[in-house]
């Protein structure tokens, strides 16, 4: 029994141990399976969150490649600094909010953070802007407070503008003195610009000069524009700088002295501006010291015995090669034929351009002299050698002679310069230059419309004759001289008072060569310059005054129109006063003296106490006529008296006198004349439109 | 443990078999557990490989794209290349380096050059590839890269065998 009782016990202990044993086991593996499930849960829950941290990195890296780029540009500025990676991670939160919030926004899950912390030049060699190239940008994803960081290498769409190719010009130039430069800066023809121009401004003589670029200029960004430049006319474009003292050649030069330091800020189309500073010299110059250099260019050919020309040919010639150095211009041309012939003087930059000829009687030598507008003159000589008789031009005098009542005054061989009409009585006297030779005639030319052409044979007085013409032939009243005339040597603004050509008749001599009678003729001018119109200059220097109570009372000079209170009395007035205005003119040859003038000025009044105003604007001519005797040229103020411009019974009067600035149909007529021969002679008369003095 | 008596037998057989029924139900339970948590820790330990795996091929992507956005930067805008063969070209970056060739494309001018990237890692391998067509002139008017036009542009070592495409080759 107890046997039995020990089995079954002790089965019951075996059971009870495998049972134990069971759990235990049971307990472990299940232990470490719980255990294991839970570490996978746990680690797939990692790994999703890496996957999703590798995902979002991805896709946030290629959302940073696809959003624009920021670039450093702030000139001087920390790179890390100056692309703001707060505006990156914006610019990125705006993006990723247009794909799947479940996928690239989870929000379910808790903490989804995507920063941006670096942008750094990719190179590392950019500390600070401007800087356009690749960007290295760091960032980082952060889910569930697991994070993971990134960069990503973001393209510039910046292309780098090429700096321009600038060259300035210094444009110099010698106008008008010798001593002055013209003085100009402009861009050369090589200068482009890639990214166009926005803006030019040009640095000189101590200041800044802004100029708007040509119209062709700016243009669009990426375009390569030459700058318009004319080479034919180097003033083109060209940005005024001023006028400067050139050295001139053979004066002290100190170059720090002569030179001047010039500069160009351009900002281009890409916003970057260039600066450019030269040192442009000014060299030392030429002009005015070389003289010009004539040549005599004969157009008609001389055939005979080689290069010999036929008695009386006619030959022209021009002065073909004739120039002056860079900077000078010839203005006047000479021509001597070297026979004792009038010269030809031609006037302008081209008139050795222009072609003249003559009538040879025998060799001579031909000159041309050039002389530029410094004086500097250029000689040029050729001979014409004549085959056949050689016979000489007579000799001629002409003189002109004005009496002023208390003297005669002389001409010949000159300008006179003269306010038509003149009272000039001519004498020419004439003698024969070959063996044998007479003078047969005398033919005066006074040039003008007059028509008169006094002729004779002169008087015998010597072996000279003398043609004076009668006197009222030698009147030059009422003759106009409006076109000066370019015949004979006078040209320009000169013209000739009168012109003769004498005869003379050469006898025939075998023994010389001249088979038959010759004749020879000479001319003799006087030329005469019209003086310009008389410069009339008017103002009013004193205000009107009441005649009875203050007559000539001064008040403040006043060249303009004017207007004065006038305080007229109980019983009115009668007002007057004096206007002074002023001549001016160049001399005439001879004393002059005003004659006859008529001031026509704007008068009026205003009655105001009536009680209405009256202003009766009008151009008065009832002014005493008033000569002054003996003036000589210059400038004169000369008082004048005016009339009773009216009379007013007011207490209170405005009179408003002077000359109304721009006021038409109002003027100032003047005639000058001058005593002849006992008896005045008038000027036509000269009018000239009221002006307020400036 | 089962202790067989004479008595006892029919009962004690009965009982031992019970037994052995738990021990073998244990052991199988064990066994499923076993094979249970072990499928559950090649899991873990392929996931964890597997993402380990994805992030460093992300970030060897990027890093190859890098060098190639490196590359393509440096020599854009290297104004003595204008023109020139890239044959002889490095950038390196990291453990990547980049070389260019100008294989099976246009030969280069002074208005444009087209090149070939590739990008090889530290076990030789080509990992990266790219073909861009560089433009120097603008109106005529000499602009080294002035444009940039990306012909190809292939990240992985797979992408060799696709080869290089695009921009007239």
């Amino acid at each position: 029994m107890r046997g039995v009782m020990r089995t079954r016990s002790d089965q019951r202990g075996a059971a009870l141990m495998e049972v134990i044993v069971a759990i235990l086991l049971i307990g472990i593996v299940g232990a470490a399976v719980v255990t294991t499930t839970l570490t996978s849960l746990r680690a797939g829950v990692v790994a999703r969150t890496e996957a999703q941290l590798n995902a979002l990195s991805t896709t946030y890296g290629e959302a940073l490649k696809a959003v624009s780029y920021r670039p450093c540009e702030t000139d001087g500025d920390q790179y890390e600094l100056a692309v703001s990676t707060a505006d990156l991670s914006n610019d990125i939160d705006q993006r990723l909010t247009k794909l799947d919030p479940n996928i690239f926004r989870p929000t379910e899950d808790g903490d989804v953070k995507v920063q941006v912390d670096e942008v750094v030049d990719s190179d590392g060699d950019a500390l600070s802007c401007p800087d356009p190239g690749n960007q290295l940008i760091r960032y980082h994803v952060t889910i569930n407070g697991r994070s993971k960081s990134a960069s990503i290498m973001k393209r510039s769409p910046v292309s780098p503008v090429p700096d321009p190719t600038i060259e300035i010009e210094a444009v110099q130039q010698y106008p008008t003195n010798w001593s002055r430069v013209k003085f100009a800066l402009r861009l050369k023809a090589t200068s482009r610009f890639p990214a166009g121009v926005d803006h030019l401004e040009w640095w000189c003589d101590g200041s800044w000069v802004g100029a708007e670029p040509a119209v062709e200029t700016p243009v669009a960004p990426g375009t390569a524009p030459d700058l318009v430049y004319d080479t034919t006319d180097p003033w083109n474009q060209a940005i005024l700088c001023g006028d400067y003292a050139a050295p001139v050649i053979g004066s002290p030069f100190d170059a720090a002295t002569h030179q001047r330091i010039v500069a160009l800020r351009l900002t281009d189309g890409a916003g970057k501006q260039h600066l450019l500073t030269e040192v442009v010299p000014f060299p030392q110059t030429t002009v005015g010291v070389d003289p010009p250099w004539a040549a005599v260019h004969q157009l008609t050919p001389c055939t005979v015995d080689g290069d010999k020309c036929e008695f009386r040919s006619v030959i022209e010639f021009d002065g073909q090669g004739s120039g002056a150095p860079p900077g000078q211009r010839i203005e006047e041309c000479v021509w001597n034929f070297g026979d004792g012939s009038l010269e030809v003087v031609l006037h302008g930059p081209n008139c050795f351009e222009e072609v003249v000829s003559h009538e040879f009687l025998k060799s001579s030598t031909v000159t041309l002299t050039v002389k530029d507008e410094f004086g500097k003159t250029g000689v040029s000589s050729k001979n014409v050698v004549i085959k056949g008789p050689q016979i000489e031009r007579p000799q001629v005098r002409l003189i002109g002679s004005v009496n002023t009542g208390s003297d005669v005054l002389t001409y010949e061989d000159q300008t006179l310069e003269s306010l038509a009409p003149e009272r000039v009585a001519f004498k020419s006297i004439a003698t024969p230059s070959n063996a044998g030779g007479q003078i047969t005639g005398f033919h005066l030319d006074y040039g003008d419309t007059s028509g008169l052409t006094p002729q004779g044979p002169g008087v015998a007085t010597g072996g000279s004759r003398t043609f004076e013409p009668p006197d009222e032939v030698s009147g030059r009243q009422g003759h106009e001289y409006n076109s000066p005339s370019t015949a004979a040597n006078c040209s320009g603004e000169v013209g000739f008072l009168a012109k003769v050509t004498v005869t003379e008749l050469v006898p025939a001599d075998v023994a010389a060569g001249r088979p038959t009678d010759e004749e020879a003729t000479m001319d003799a001018v006087l030329c005469v310059k019209l003086s310009p119109l008389p410069s009339l200059n008017v103002g009013v220097t004193r205000p009107f005054a009441r005649t009875a109570l203050n007559p000539g009372e001064l008040g403040t000079p006043n060249n303009f129109y004017n207007v004065r209170n006038v305080w007229c009395g109980l019983l009115g007035c009668d007002p007057r006063g004096t206007i002074d205005f002023r001549f001016e003119w160049t001399r005439i040859g001879v004393p002059v003296t005003i004659r006859d003038q008529d001031l026509r000025i704007h008068v009026s009044f205003d009655e105001y106490d009536s009680g209405g105003i009256s202003s009766i604007w009008d151009c008065r001519s009832d002014i005493d006529n008033y000569k002054a005797d003996g003036v000589n040229p210059g400038i004169y103020w000369t008082d004048v008296q005016v009339a009773a411009l009216g009379q007013s019974k007011k207490r209170n009067i405005n009179i408003y006198t002077g000359i109304q600035p721009d006021s038409d149909g109002c003027q100032i007529v003047v005639t000058l004349e001058r005593q002849f021969e006992g008896t005045w002679l008038a000027s036509p008369t000269r009018t000239v439109q009221a002006k307020g003095r400036d | 443990m089962c202790i067989h008596t004479a008595d006892s037998r029919p009962t004690t057989r009965r009982q031992c078999g019970q037994a052995g029924a738990a021990l073998a139900v244990v052991l199988g339970v064990t066994l499923l557990l076993t094979i249970i948590g072990l499928a559950l820790l090649s899991y873990i330990f392929t996931s964890l490989r597997v993402t380990d795996e994805a992030t460093r091929q992300a970030d060897k992507s990027r890093a190859v794209d890098a060098a190639l956005e490196l590359a393509v930067q440096k020599w854009r805008f290297d104004e003595t290349l204008v023109g020139q063969s890239c044959d002889d070209l490095e950038v390196s970056r990291g453990d990547l380096v980049v070389t260019c060739d100008n294989d099976g494309v246009p030969a280069p001018t002074t208005q444009r050059r087209i090149l070939n990237l590739t990008v090889s890692d530290g076990d030789g391998d080509d990992v990266g590839f790219a073909r861009v067509k560089i433009l120097d002139e603008s109106n005529d008017s000499a602009w080294v890269g002035f444009r940039l036009q990306v012909c190809d542009w292939l990240i992985g070592a797979a992408a060799k065998s696709e080869g290089l495409r695009g921009c007239a080759a």
